[in-house]
């Protein structure tokens, strides 16, 4: 759970157990507290559990001699399986980033396995704070961070976007980001 | 490389200064990034500098606008005369439709569909001329003429084929046969409601009388149809020539068109619906008449109320009519639901039709071709890009003094929020039942579907 550099990455878990990496590419302590770049990255396709199901259930099918019966449930079966394979490969994101610059705004980054960015961005007049908040599910407890904007038309409460909710990070990830964040958000604040 | 930036005549430190770097015609030729990221004069926008950039950015372009060609200029004199005399000619009879919708939502508590089509063409042919005669290229003027002219193509075309193969006078002749078809199978499905329908045994005294009065009503309906049939062959030409406004205007007449052929089917459901709600209603009240309560319609909810006891006139009614009630209730219960049903059907076929409408009404043709040609107007969303600070500054502790660059792209809007979020006058909302009224309706039979 403790962080490990290893050049200018960060080796974090997630809230799986497994491993990601925490890329800051604009510190604000290197550009007079304006701005920062965090990307957060994990979610490996792993192929070989998948290889491993298709060889068995190829081999099984050859020993029923489904090809000789039931061509066209066969192809049924193997065009379903591609398509469930292709959806998760599409929907598969790999990495996030936050982008924080003082003045300007607050953007999400999200990359998906094709190379295909979903981008959000809010601008400096409707962010009020960065927060890590908890959420029961199920039998855990998770930490998340969020995003306090202003909803418009004058509506006193404020609308909370969640960052992060593909990689989930785990708690002390969080606070190296939040950490940073806060550095920019409110420059003159020191955070413990 | 930047050596120093002087604001005012004062030197800023470069460690303070944020580099952006924009194409200017793409946020300029984007009019829903405006919107997005809305410029208020009053508020301050000293903090939040991306409104403030933007409403410049766009400012800054309108004044340099150049001359639009003479070609392009031409064009829109001569759409405009099109439309202005459209406009013109339509004039008296957009009173007139529009009195006679009036008339018929506040007397008949009907909306046709074909004239609050018809209405809302003719509005939308208004805004078109407003915002064509400011001379602009806004994506509404735009979605506009791309719906109409597809609509009027579709509606041209639909007729031709039609007419290609029968006549108005043929169309009319196979409409009208339809309904007497249609009336003689009514028919047929009472014959087979008064005797055994389905194996089901029915309190035949009742069933009898009300197979008559249903009866009786078909055979009203069908001496109407007679009479009127001159009538209604002139109303199919006018009707025929109207279609050629538009294919949507075309299927709203159909829709029209089986509501009126369908009008018996109505009055039954509505006899069908009152007795059951009379039914249903006994039922109630006695069933709680017996056990000494009483519906209190002041404080909406059931209080006691047991006045004469337990041997007494009021328990010995109630029981009577409670079990009336009960024995009849098979009998009519199975007409309500046959009406019901036909109703139901009838509805879908309309709730389809009327969907369809909507669809030719919202035609997203205009802001797909937009998006696959990378248009810079259906842009609606920015983003920026940082560039990756070189090698030599990460190693260093102590802050380097160099301006932050970063680039400014702009992003598609989604499709469904421009759609969604459009002028509500012109684009009419999509057409959703509201599926708790319909089912309590069904049930108990106090609003009519």
């Amino acid at each position: 759970m403790l962080g490990s550099s290893s050049g200018s990455q960060l080796a974090y878990r997630n809230v799986q157990g497994d491993v990601i990496f925490v890329d800051v590419r604009l510190d604000p302590s290197l550009c007079n507290k304006r701005a920062l770049e965090v990307c957060v990255s994990g979610g490996r396709i792993q192929f070989v559990p998948w290889l491993g199901y298709t060889s068995i259930l190829a081999m099984m099918a050859f020993i029923t001699q489904m090809h000789t019966i039931h061509l066209a449930w066969l192809l049924l079966a193997v065009l379903m399986q591609l398509a469930t394979f292709v959806y998760r490969v599409r929907g598969k994101i790999v990495s996030e980033s936050l982008l924080v610059v003082a003045g300007l705004g607050v953007q999400t980054t999200a990359t998906f396995y094709t190379g295909k960015q979903h981008t959000r961005f809010i601008p400096w007049g409707d962010v009020i704070d960065i927060i890590i908040a908890e959420t029961i599910s199920m039998q855990r407890v998770l930490f998340y961070m969020a995003l306090l904007v202003k909803r418009d038309k004058a509506v006193p409460t404020p609308k909370l976007i969640p960052l992060f909710l593909n990689t989930w990070p785990r708690l002390a990830c969080l606070q190296h980001i939040y950490r940073a964040c806060q550095e920019v958000l409110s420059p003159d604040f020191k955070v413990k | 490389m930047l050596q120093s930036v002087t604001i005012l005549q004062k030197n800023v430190s470069l460690s303070e200064v944020n580099l952006v770097l924009y194409d200017s015609r793409e946020i300029s030729e984007s009019e829903l990034v405006g919107k997005k990221f809305l410029y208020e004069e009053e508020k301050d926008h000293g903090n939040d500098i991306v409104p403030y950039f933007v409403h410049c950015v766009q400012r800054e372009s309108r004044d340099h606008e150049t001359r639009v060609s003479r070609t392009r200029e031409s064009w829109t004199k001569l759409l405009l005369l099109i439309i202005r005399s459209f406009l013109v000619l339509s004039w008296l009879p957009k009173i007139a439709l529009g009195s006679l919708h009036s008339v018929l939502v506040k007397r008949f508590d009907y909306s046709s569909s074909a004239l609050q089509q018809l209405l809302l063409r003719i509005t939308q042919i208004e805004t078109l001329e407003e915002e064509v005669r400011e001379q602009k290229r806004t994506l509404l003027s735009g979605r506009l003429l791309t719906m109409i002219v597809v609509d009027i193509l579709t509606g041209i075309t639909v007729a031709c084929i039609i007419s290609h193969y029968a006549s108005v006078n043929d169309i009319y002749t196979y409409f009208c046969s339809w309904t007497k078809l249609l009336a003689g199978s009514v028919e047929r499905l009472l014959q087979w409601l008064s005797g055994v329908p389905a194996g089901l045994k029915l309190n035949q005294p009742l069933t009898q009388a009300l197979s008559a009065f249903f009866s009786y009503h078909v055979h009203l309906w069908r001496l109407y149809l007679e009479l009127a049939d001159p009538l209604l062959r002139s109303l199919a030409w006018v009707l025929v020539w109207l279609g050629m406004c538009g294919a949507s205007v075309q299927v709203a007449i159909l829709s029209d068109l089986l509501d009126l052929a369908t009008l018996h089917l109505y009055c039954f459901y509505v006899y069908g619906a009152r007795i059951h709600m009379l039914q249903i209603s006994l039922l109630g009240s006695q069933w709680r008449a017996f056990r000494g309560r009483k519906w209190n319609p002041l404080k909406q909810r059931v209080d006691s109320h047991d006045k004469g006891g337990h041997v007494s006139l009021t328990r010995v009614l109630t029981a009577v009519v409670f079990t009336l009630v009960i024995f009849l209730l098979p009998t009519t219960t199975i007409y309500y639901l046959v009406f019901v049903l036909l109703r139901v059907g009838l509805n879908l076929m309309r709730g389809a039709m009327s969907l369809t409408v909507w669809l030719l009404n919202i035609n997203p043709l205009y802001l797909v071709l937009l998006n696959l040609s990378a248009s810079n107007r259906v842009k609606g969303d920015i983003y920026f890009s940082t560039v990756s600070a070189p090698e030599v500054n990460k190693h260093s502790v102590c802050p380097v003094a160099a301006p932050l660059v970063l680039h400014l792209h702009t992003w598609p809007t989604a499709l469904s929020e421009v759609l969604v979020h459009a002028h509500t006058d012109d684009f009419p909302p999509k057409p959703s039942p509201d599926w708790k009224l319909i089912f309590s309706s069904i049930m108990f039979g106090e609003n009519l579907l």
